[in-house]
């Protein structure tokens, strides 16, 4: 049996975060994500936003969260070596009533602190987004506000915590916390049990299902759902700011906002859906993402779309829930991750780790630290001198795999190779961006499969889109001819 | 009398071709543009035949499948079964085109060939 | 990074880059050199085993690697060289282009005159948004033909093909052939995309069905493929409630549209037509950019590889002749009227093209039966040419003989339109 100090249930954003504070640590953490991958659930399929902090409330968690953790993104992603920009957000009104509501709001983030806020007037704002609908009363302009890739940001927190010593269990189920006495004693997993003194509940829209009643305290959680559209970086409609209308009661509306890769994208809409796993697009929706998007940049259409995709946010409450059980002593549920969750998830890991200590866990600092994940090459940064010295050191970055993006052999090898490295088609797309083109992986689909063979040792029929029984490709060619003419023998 | 449309398949025209049957007897035919298409049409109503195009397995290191052909058109409803001949060929490059594959397919006295080159 | 000058630097070595390339030879180029990304040449056709080609172009029936092979040779004895394996990643307005290969690294080429000859790539789910699940199991019908007839793998065993394009017509057959079940084709249209004797002898031979006015709306299926929403449109593609049918199956595939690949043009600052997505080019081919060529499926999507073919001769003749300063500026537009999608070339000099025919490509925007084409300047009609039927499916080809290109003024631009018998409108 394994022993630990910490099981972390959930290897999304949040658990990858929290995974990466403990690894400061001398303690012993492992990490169990059902999936055969990191941040498969809503990490995944977001809007990618590091919010400003307009338009929160300081007085809760995810207000307070947002606020402080905002600033320390410039540091972060510079130590795990991922992109990130802080391109700005505007929020638009669209008539008086909004102008009204948002210059309340601009006086609300500048007294929480939000650094740089203005209002920008119908003029400079056109001068500044010359897409954006005319119609406008102008804007609160965040320059604070940022676009990250999400799923990178969760790959790398979890390939620096690994670094540093967590333990990573993938395709592994967590069935049930093992309670003796009133108190967190370990976890029962589809490969074992694990044995620790503490949990933590980073499950996403699955985490009411860890002992339901013992520790939820009647915590329900409930998915919502967003869809969104993704177009060609060669779209016609181009815009530099994240742009978003004035807030409803329960969202922030449909964004439209550039993605850190340099595609337009628009979303999400809000929708609360049945199940966990509704994760599908509909007409509905996607007309609804549309037509909100169009009332911020009206020359936005359906043409130049290469993706349309849904992701479910956790709600378990209208704020984020972090708190130990009552209940269980030796548990923290870190659940109810809705929106601002990724900005919010640098704070999220602090927190998490001051309450492990407040109920007993000792955390003392290691020495040997390293809060710096080393960068993959990336040929496509580089200029054409580099590129070439490169090449003649190692042929596979002249290779090009994917064409629409432009991803090298070497750099689809190393996405298969690294620390928790890519065993699924999905898995190379979204370390590599190969296959995240205008061509979805038309062209490149088979030497993908080609590459998942020779770097990880999968034979193309075992070769999924993304884990489970998404196999791309069940048979042999002659196979199913073979198959009938053995029947036809038989008779 | 019976009258029976069908679209001609030898080029990419694809002219429409009127029959006029008569007893089970083909009486008349219309519509073509040209020998060939004339021909067609006859066989057509007789013993229909297609080229068949396929591909066998193969062991090498590109590729899994080699493009074979058969050399005269099949009868219509042997197509099906051939391949089920086709399907038991493995072979190992270097192949050349025109190279044959399988002879004397189902006994209709047709060879598959392959249509390409392939070195080892 | 080493630098390399040619006389004719082609992009793409499909049956356009090898045609381009042995005519630019014969015209007297001397150093001329084709890149290709795959590890062959040959493009598309390697995987189109089917048979059709050539008809043409050689008055035979070859399949498409037999038309490949017949390239790659001719391209070989006419002392066209070929690098395999090198993608471009930039073309740049002077023509000067950069590559990079495994082999080679990365290598700066300057040529007197470039060929634009990527061809196109097909359109995916996204872009018609097919709604629900994203499951494993929906391809282009290009994509599981290549699985299917070069690496040697079916996607899975029961198929429904969306679009009833030659692609998805020739593979509704090919899956069928490797014994597959195939549920049927279906199509937004009210009429077939593909060529009349693909529906018959890809469809009828087979008993597959077609569903015209059906397209599918959504799909099902968590981790793979479990079945699709087909449902009926009305004529103007909207989709009409209550018709929904699940159809079960584990494959989709998708023949839903091609389009010219011009990503690496574009960056180079080539003129692109809306109409056709790919350059606007005069009867020579030559783009916007001096010395810039284009041909084949990256100028428009051809239905047939003959026509491929005979495009990219014309483009070959004048990239050579062009390092001689033999091609000139455009001078005329040539426009798509009424009834036409669009007309290749878009540009034209006529006191050029004197002493020689000069060939139209256009597309009907629908089908019509006993009309005429009519070339017409400062809105009177000059030409006509009268034709039985046109499709959209179907490419349409007019050639004007030298003595009928006199009726045409030097100086005025040309339109082309789709007139009904006798009528004018």
């Amino acid at each position: 049996m394994q022993k630990f100090d910490v099981v972390i249930v959930g290897g999304g954003v949040v658990g990858c975060a929290i995974a990466r504070e403990l690894s400061r640590y001398k303690i012993k953490v492992i990490l169990v994500e059902k999936e055969n991958e990191l941040g498969c659930g809503t990490s995944k399929a977001n809007t990618g936003l590091i919010h400003s902090g307009v338009n929160v409330k300081r007085d809760s968690i995810k207000g307070r969260l947002n606020l402080e953790a905002n600033p320390l993104f410039d540091k972060l992603t510079s130590q795990l070596n991922i992109p990130f920009s802080r391109n700005g957000s505007l929020v638009v009104a669209h008539n008086r009533d909004d102008r009204q509501v948002l210059l309340h709001s601009l006086q609300e983030a500048r007294e929480n602190g939000v650094k740089g806020v203005r209002w920008v007037d119908r003029d400079e704002l056109l001068q500044q987004e010359p897409a954006i609908n005319p119609d406008t009363y102008g804007a609160i302009f965040a320059p604070t506000g940022g676009i990250i890739c999400p799923f990178e940001f969760t790959l790398a927190l979890g390939q620096n915590a690994r670094e540093n010593g967590v333990v990573f269990s993938l395709e592994n189920r967590a069935r049930k916390l093992l309670i003796e006495n009133g108190r967190v004693a370990g976890l029962e997993t589809d490969k074992g049990t694990i044995k620790a003194s503490f949990v933590v509940n980073a499950a996403g829209i699955f985490a009411d299902q860890l002992n339901a009643e013992e520790n939820n305290e009647g915590i329900k959680i409930k998915a919502r759902r967003g869809q969104y559209l993704v177009y060609d970086r060669e779209y016609p409609v181009k815009i530099k700011h994240t742009l978003f209308p004035r807030p409803t009661e329960i969202s922030k509306g449909i964004i439209v906002t550039p993605t850190i890769h340099g595609n337009l994208m628009i979303g999400p809409n809000a929708e609360q859906v049945e199940g966990k796993n509704a994760l599908e697009t509909t007409e509905e929706g996607i007309e609804e993402v549309l037509k909100g998007a169009k009332k911020l940049v009206p020359g936005i259409d359906n043409r130049g779309i290469i993706r349309m995709f849904s992701g479910l946010r956790a709600v378990a409450d209208s704020d984020f829930v972090i708190k130990p059980a009552e209940k269980t002593k030796g548990l923290v549920l870190a659940v109810g991750i809705q929106s601002p969750g990724l900005t919010a998830t640098p704070k999220i890991g602090e927190v998490v780790g001051e309450l492990l200590q407040e109920i007993g866990l000792k955390l003392s600092a290691k020495s040997d630290f390293q809060p710096e994940r080393p960068s993959g090459i990336k040929t496509g940064e580089m200029d054409y001198e580099k590129r070439d010295n490169l090449v003649e050191k190692d042929r596979d970055y002249g290779q090009i795999i994917c064409r629409c993006e432009g991803i090298t052999r070497g750099e689809i090898r190393d996405a298969i190779l690294s620390p928790l490295g890519a065993v699924t088609i999905d898995g190379i797309k979204r370390r590599t961006r190969a296959a995240s083109g205008r061509c979805q992986s038309g062209f490149c689909g088979p030497r993908l499969i080609e590459l998942l063979r020779e770097f990880a040792g999968i034979s193309p029929l075992k070769a999924t889109l993304r884990g489970g029984e998404s196999r791309i490709l069940k048979f042999r060619s002659k196979e199913l001819l073979l198959e009938a003419g053995e029947d036809i023998a038989d008779l | 009398m019976a009258e029976k449309k069908l679209i001609c398949v030898i080029c990419p025209v694809g002219c429409e071709i009127m029959a006029t049957i008569e007893n089970g007897e083909l009486k008349k035919i219309k519509g073509y543009r040209c020998e060939q298409g004339r021909d067609y049409a006859r066989e057509e109503f007789t013993s229909p035949s297609r080229i068949l195009t396929a591909t066998v397995r193969i062991k090498s290191n590109r590729v899994g499948q080699l493009p074979v052909r058969s050399t005269e058109p099949l009868p219509r409803e042997k197509l099906e079964e051939a391949m089920f001949s086709l399907a038991r060929v493995k072979l190992e490059p270097p192949i050349k085109e025109g190279q044959l594959i399988l002879k004397d397919i189902l006994k209709t006295g047709v060879d598959i060939v392959a249509t390409r080159d392939l070195e080892k | 990074m080493q630098t390399y000058d040619l006389d004719v630097l082609i992009i793409g070595a499909g049956p356009a880059g090898l045609g381009a390339g042995i005519k630019a030879r014969e015209m007297g180029a001397r150093r001329v050199l084709v890149l290709e990304r795959d590890f062959e040449a040959g493009g598309i056709l390697n995987q189109c085993i089917h048979n059709g080609f050539g008809l043409q172009y050689f008055s035979e029936e070859l399949t498409g690697p037999e038309y490949a092979g017949r390239f790659i040779r001719k391209a070989a004895r006419a002392g066209v060289e070929v690098q395999t394996d090198t993608m471009v990643l930039e073309v740049k307005p002077s023509r000067e282009v950069i590559t990079s290969s495994k082999k080679y690294g990365l290598q700066r080429f300057r040529a007197k005159s470039v060929v634009l000859a990527m061809g196109c790539r097909e359109r995916t789910r996204d872009a018609i948004q097919i709604y629900g699940t994203r499951p494993a199991g929906i391809l282009t019908a290009g994509t599981a033909q290549r699985y299917t007839n070069i690496e040697g793998f079916l996607p899975g065993r029961q198929v429904v093909v969306l679009g009833s394009g030659d692609i998805g017509l020739i593979m509704a057959r090919r899956m069928k052939l490797e014994g597959c079940q195939v549920q049927g084709v279906y199509e937004l249209l009210p009429y077939t995309n593909g060529l009349s004797r693909n529906v018959v002898q890809c469809l009828n031979d087979f008993s597959i069905p077609l569903y015209l006015q059906q397209t599918i709306a959504r799909v099902h299926g968590d981790h793979r493929l479990e079945g699709v929403t087909a449902v009926k449109v009305d004529k103007k593609g909207k989709t009409l409630p209550g018709t929904e049918e699940f159809v079960p199956c584990d494959t989709l595939l998708l023949s839903v549209g091609l389009i010219p690949e011009n990503e690496l043009s574009r960056k180079a600052g080539v003129e692109i037509d809306p109409r056709t997505g790919g350059p606007i080019v005069n009867q020579g081919r030559m783009t916007n950019i001096p010395g810039i060529f284009a041909c084949g499926n990256v100028v428009q999507v051809h239905d047939l590889a003959d026509d491929v073919t005979v495009e990219s001769e014309i483009a070959g003749i004048s990239a050579a002749l062009f390092e001689r300063g033999k091609e000139t500026e455009q001078k005329e537009k040539i426009d798509a009227g009424k009834g036409l999608g669009y007309v290749v070339p878009q540009e034209i000099n006529l006191d050029k093209q004197r002493g020689e025919p000069l060939l139209l490509f256009m597309r009907a925007e629908l089908p019509r039966q006993k009309v005429k084409i009519t070339i017409n300047q400062e809105g009177k009609e000059k030409l006509a040419f009268p034709l039985p039927f046109i499709k959209p499916g179907e490419i349409i080809k007019i050639t004007i003989e030298p003595d009928d290109l006199r009726e045409l003024i030097p100086g005025k631009d040309i339109q082309v339109t789709v007139r009904g018998e006798g009528k004018n409108g």
